[in-house]
């Protein structure tokens, strides 16, 4: 038997690259690897959180100023922009370095499924929560057709205490699970 | 190597699996805890220096040690002493609670639930982004740490009494115990927390 001939009977008895119990181990953990990865988007789990996550960065619905937008059966604009040093309506006057921004949104029609809501003061990372009606020193009294409450019929208003350097880009409203229902740009 | 004994195949087999079951609690048993893990960076400071994080700008003012807790109505004594840390914290971005540790000794306090109303860290009204509030923050503390030299005292914003999690920025202040930079009194009437801008 010539050497030429040895090897290929070698050849032949060898198995195949492919039929290696090391190449289909690698095979295996590769294809378990990737079924991993693909249910995180499919897991219930992972997909509320991602789902929350992505609510809480972006608004269901964005309100630019001089526009009007409809929104669960409500037209949505916004109203007015006020600073004061000092409110006749509020307790207390802002403190030095600081002023009460007063937002106003214009709201007519009825809403199909009123939520509750918080709103936020936007500029940048830097965000302030509205005052609350009961303990808020800097709380302005909304007009006679505007109310604090979401749920309520009727125009927006909220008051906020920011220092004198803020720039506030937006209002969030946040529903109860963080979500931004509604963003009024400034 | 070949083993054709199936019962030794066997035992190997098992063996393989106790060794990898028990080499596996140990390594799981000597994990460490998601709380270290997930520690937050100090940011180090002294007492008088303003230290800033992305989320927090801290001053500390300095600190009294106290036998009684001059309330408005009534005086409380201490299991111990009172330490009281007086200090200036700002958010620098969202509303929030200036809660805050002291750690002595390799023990951790938190301010005492006794403390009257308006001082830290459910001051007179919540900390809001750019305006900086003064006040103090009121822990009990054994007589032990009388002898101790040094305390660091950390405090963040946020909504919760434990630190938050997934590596949070804090300033950590070293302070002095001693009687010429921390004075002992028999009494002190902490006071309300103030908002003060720059």
């Amino acid at each position: 038997m010539s050497t030429n001939e040895t090897t290929i009977r070698r050849r032949i008895t060898r198995p195949a690259f492919t039929s290696r119990l090391w190449f289909k181990n690698g095979v295996g953990a590769v294809i378990a690897v990737a079924a991993l990865v693909a249910a995180i988007p499919v897991s219930v789990y992972d997909r509320d959180d991602f789902r929350a996550y992505r609510a809480s960065r972006i608004p269901a619905h964005t309100v630019g100023p001089g526009t009007s937008v409809g929104i669960d059966g409500q037209e949505w604009s916004l109203g007015s922009v006020r600073q004061y040093g000092r409110s006749p309506a509020a307790r207390r006057a802002a403190p030095k370095g600081t002023a009460i921004t007063v937002v106003q949104i214009s709201r007519s029609g009825t809403a199909s499924h009123p939520a509750r809501c918080t709103a936020y003061l936007i500029e940048g990372d830097r965000r302030w929560r509205a005052e609350e009606a009961y303990g808020g020193d800097f709380w302005v009294p909304p007009a006679d057709d505007a109310t604090g409450e979401c749920t309520e019929p009727g125009s927006l208003q909220f008051s906020f205490l920011v220092p004198d350097d803020a720039h506030p880009s937006a209002v969030d409203l946040v529903d109860a699970d963080r979500g931004i229902t509604v963003r009024v740009r400034l | 190597m070949k083993i054709r004994n199936s019962l030794a195949r066997l035992v190997i087999r098992l063996g393989t699996v106790a060794v990898l079951l028990a080499a596996a609690v140990f390594v799981a048993d000597r994990l460490p805890y998601p709380t270290d893990v997930e520690a937050p960076f100090l940011s180090s400071g002294t007492v008088g220096q303003t230290v800033s994080t992305p989320t927090v700008t801290l001053q500390v003012q300095g600190a009294t040690i106290a036998d009684k807790l001059q309330l408005v109505s009534r005086v409380v004594a201490a299991n111990g002493h009172w330490l009281v840390v007086e200090g200036t914290i700002t958010s620098r971005r969202g509303p929030g609670y200036g809660y805050a540790q002291l750690i002595i000794g390799g023990r951790t306090y938190t301010p005492d639930n006794r403390a009257p109303t308006g001082t830290f860290p459910v001051s007179m009204q919540p900390l809001t982004a750019g305006i900086g509030q003064h006040g103090v923050w009121v822990f009990e503390v054994p007589d032990e740490v009388l002898k101790t030299p040094t305390a660091q005292f950390r405090a963040w914003v946020g909504d919760l009494s434990e630190i938050p999690r997934f590596f949070p920025r804090i300033p950590s202040i070293t302070l002095d115990l001693d009687d010429r930079h921390t004075p002992r009194v028999s009494r002190i009437a902490p006071p309300k927390s103030v908002i003060v801008t720059s």
